[in-house]
This record gives C-alpha cells, structure tokens and sequence, in this order.
C-alpha cells in the first residue's frame, strides 16, 4: 500500500472521544454536518489543537448519543439532496432528550 | 455505492467507509491504518466477525450482503491460533 494513501485516508479521519472514553473513528468531511464541530476544525484561526490532532473529547456526551449523532451524519450526507424516499431515522427513545440536547450544543 | 460499517473493539467504533465491490482484506487494510497498526499483513491478525462468523477475506462486500450501518465486531490475533474475546461491553452496545 503507498504511503501516499495512507496519508490520504489518515488525513481525512476524525476521532471523537465521549463522556465515558469511547473513541470513534469517522470521515472529517461527514463531521462538518455538525457547525459546532466545522468551526472548531476550520477557523481561520486554525492554531486549534483540535485540528492539529484531529480529536475531540465531548466529556459531556455519553457514548450511546454520540454514536447516533454520528449515525446521523452518515444519514445527512445520504440523502441531502436526493429526491428518493427516506428511510426513517431511527431514534432509541431512552436517549430521546440527551440526543436533542446534545444535538443543539453541536449544531447539528 | 458506497456505505458505512460501525467496527468495533473494545473502547473503539470505526465508521469505516466501504463500497460494495471492496473485499474484506481491503477493508483490513483500512483499519490498520486509521489505527496506525505496522504489522505487514493486517488479515493475519485481524478478524472480522459479523453475526457470529468470521468474514472471509476474500468476498466483497455485495456478495456477503451486509446491510448498511451494520455491526461488525472485531478481535486481534493473541497467540498461534487464539484470537480475542469480544468485550462484554461492546455486546451490550447493540441496544
């Protein structure tokens, strides 16, 4: 495998860490649906240690909500712009209001 | 078409992305270096285990016909022919 694409591959993966330490591995660009997360990562000020290591811990976030948040991103980059039917997105109902309330604090 | 897999081990979800013509050795691949592992030849020692089996490295994912957004739990090799449990943790997380 050339370094080239390893490069590639590693400079386009974000690590998000939750309350309780889990890590998850994701795409960068599917993280920009969040415009808490786009604006830590691309200021113009972008001496951000976020974007320098490419991680953010949300020690406020337990793991079940933030996977779902980033489920959704997934979700978002699908179907934005398609015009086929959506499958519903679905939401497991104990985590209903952490969800919500996370989701504004990211702006997603 | 290209889709996504949550890869998990222990205290880690990968959001690997993945198209359906890619093997499961590419996929390997992939996951060594997001975890910067330096090993030569990640199938030797990674393994893949989706609804209780072990995926052949072979196959491409449309042939094994896993649904978008689906599971896949993975062990590292620990010893000649013992691989690792999967954490009891990460079972649970299938709510």
């Amino acid at each position: 495998m050339s370094n080239e694409s390893e490069n590639d591959l590693n400079s386009d993966v974000l690590r998000l860490y939750s309350s309780s330490g889990h890590e998850f591995v994701l795409s960068r660009k599917m993280s920009y649906v969040s415009g808490t997360i786009k604006s830590m990562l691309n200021a113009d000020n972008s001496n951000f240690m976020e974007d320098k290591l490419s991680e953010i811990k949300f020690r406020e976030i337990s793991t079940p909500v933030l996977e779902k948040v980033i489920q959704y991103f997934y979700f978002k980059n699908k179907y934005t712009n398609s015009t086929s039917d959506l499958p519903e997105f679905q939401i497991n109902e104990k985590i209903v209001v952490d969800l919500l309330l996370s989701a504004h604090f990211l702006d997603t | 078409m290209s889709l996504y897999f949550r890869v998990k081990r222990n205290n880690q979800t990968i959001f690997l992305s993945a198209e359906l013509t890619d093997t499961i050795a590419k996929l390997k691949g992939d996951v060594a270096i997001v975890n910067k592992l330096t090993n030569e030849n990640p199938t030797e020692y990674i393994r893949f285990i989706y609804q209780n089996n072990s995926l052949d490295d072979k196959k491409t994912i449309q042939q094994l016909n896993i649904p978008n957004d689906s599971v896949i739990f993975m062990v590292y090799k620990t010893g000649e022919n013992t691989y690792e449990d999967i954490a009891p943790s990460v079972l649970q997380s299938l709510q």
